[in-house]
């Protein structure tokens, strides 16, 4: 007994061990380009959402990833660009697919950091909803308009014009708005108790056999 | 024992009442339901019902929520009789309706209210709420899971597949009618041609290759 204790090595974790954490989500077949595509498009806009919702929100997310013990998966600040640089839709898109664990590590980051976000989402939607009750544009709400020139600004600066529903969005600054609304309103769906299961899933719904 | 199990969010109240196993003294849990009641800050019409209320509350509910993840819809099921709630999003995009339909007597118009984002979400909240909490219905659970590639809506609308079929065929009446103008070539019926004189074949002895020099004859 003693010497098998001796013979055990005292390095605490083998290199390919994966954070527990992703075992909270169920694994799915990626099934093809178009499957992966949507996924890693969605991670990325609904991260560039969060960006735009707090200032430094880049540091916050790696806080986040080392306080979840993701760093096996995403150690650090470039490889965390390398995954969202799988958004077809960016300057820097990388044609390099993300594997399953990346892509529950980036669900989890994201739902994590909207969790820590609920009383902003929830105080921009319910500005939304009173502007849109009394008929004014939404950008003249401070607290809105905040939030969309953050993501307008984001979004201009990484994604490709050249796509062509990229470069939609970019013409009309009234569909850019209408899209971070959007996004914002799948963030408040991510806080809930079992935000992160239901994101996760939704994002192979229309994917599966 | 009576129990009642409350889920309260800012917007949306769930509330459980029912009885604990009567088998188990012991047992605190919410085993059998027996009232249901959900009711919403800003409106005062309540819902309320048992067991059949709830489940279809907790799958209409569940299914619109990953509706409004992903954009893809879900196949409800088949419409049965009794209590029975669904949710759809109204046209301007900003509001959800869910519709109730009670089976208490008599029978009543369906409930209709308009929610919006945050009242939903918080519906949904109160719904997961009560499916995590152990000490309610520990047999009550909802699996999720993603839609299959039936339901996927295409890439591109419907109108805009169409169009190449509709200008294939239109293509196709076009030139159909512009052939139906066309005069009808006349048929000309080929003349049956006078008998050629039989040709006549010189004896293979006289004839020469052309551009051959006679042969002197042989001694």
């Amino acid at each position: 007994m003693s010497s098998t204790l001796a013979k055990m090595p005292d390095s605490p974790v083998p290199v390919e061990s994966q954070p527990i954490i992703l075992k909270t989500l169920p694994d799915f077949p990626i099934s093809g380009e178009r499957c992966a595509a949507r996924i890693q498009q969605q991670l990325d806009l609904l991260l560039l959402a969060i960006e735009a919702l707090e200032l430094g929100g880049s540091e916050q997310m790696l806080a986040t990833i080392e306080q979840l013990d993701l760093q096996p998966i995403i150690n650090h600040r470039l490889s965390l660009w390398r995954l969202r640089s799988t958004n077809p839709w960016r300057h820097s898109y990388n044609r390099v697919p993300l594997t399953l664990d990346q892509s529950k590590a980036l669900v989890i980051l994201a739902s994590y950091r909207a969790k820590q976000l609920t009383v902003k989402i929830r105080q921009l939607l319910l500005a939304e909803q009173q502007m849109r009750e009394k008929g004014l544009p939404i950008s003249n709400n401070f607290l809105l308009s905040e939030y969309l020139d953050q993501f307008r600004s984001h979004f201009r600066s990484r994604m490709n014009g050249r796509r062509a529903k990229v470069s939609i969005y970019l013409e009309s600054e009234e569909e850019l708005n209408e899209f971070a609304l959007s996004l914002l309103k799948q963030l408040l769906f991510c806080t809930g108790t079992t935000g992160m299961q239901r994101f996760w899933i939704s994002l192979f719904d229309g994917e599966v056999a | 024992m009576n129990i009642r199990r409350q889920y309260s969010l800012p917007n949306c109240t769930l509330v459980l009442e029912g009885l604990s196993d009567m088998n188990n003294p012991l047992d605190n849990n919410l085993s059998m339901v027996v009232n249901v009641e959900c009711y919403f800050v800003t409106i005062n019409q309540k819902l309320e019902g048992g067991r059949a209320f709830l489940e279809s509350l907790v799958k209409a509910v569940s299914a619109y929520a990953q509706e409004c993840l992903s954009g893809v819809h879900h196949p409800r099921e088949a419409v049965e009789e009794g209590d029975r709630v669904e949710l759809t999003a109204l046209d301007n995009g900003f509001l959800h309706r869910l519709t109730w339909y009670s089976s208490a007597e008599p029978k009543t118009e369906p409930v209709s209210l308009d929610l919006t984002t945050v009242q939903f979400f918080d519906l949904v909240e109160a719904v997961d709420q009560f499916i995590a909490d152990s000490q309610a219905l520990p047999d009550f659970s909802i699996k999720l899971q993603p839609v299959s590639r039936r339901y996927r809506q295409p890439d591109e609308p419907l109108v805009q597949r169409a169009i190449p079929a509709t200008m294939g065929l239109v293509g196709i009446a076009i030139a159909t009618l512009m052939v139906y103008f066309l005069p009808i070539p006349e048929v000309k019926k080929p003349e049956p041609k006078p008998q050629a004189s039989p040709t006549q074949t010189a004896p293979t002895g006289q004839t020469m290759p052309p551009g051959a020099a006679p042969q002197p004859p042989q001694p």
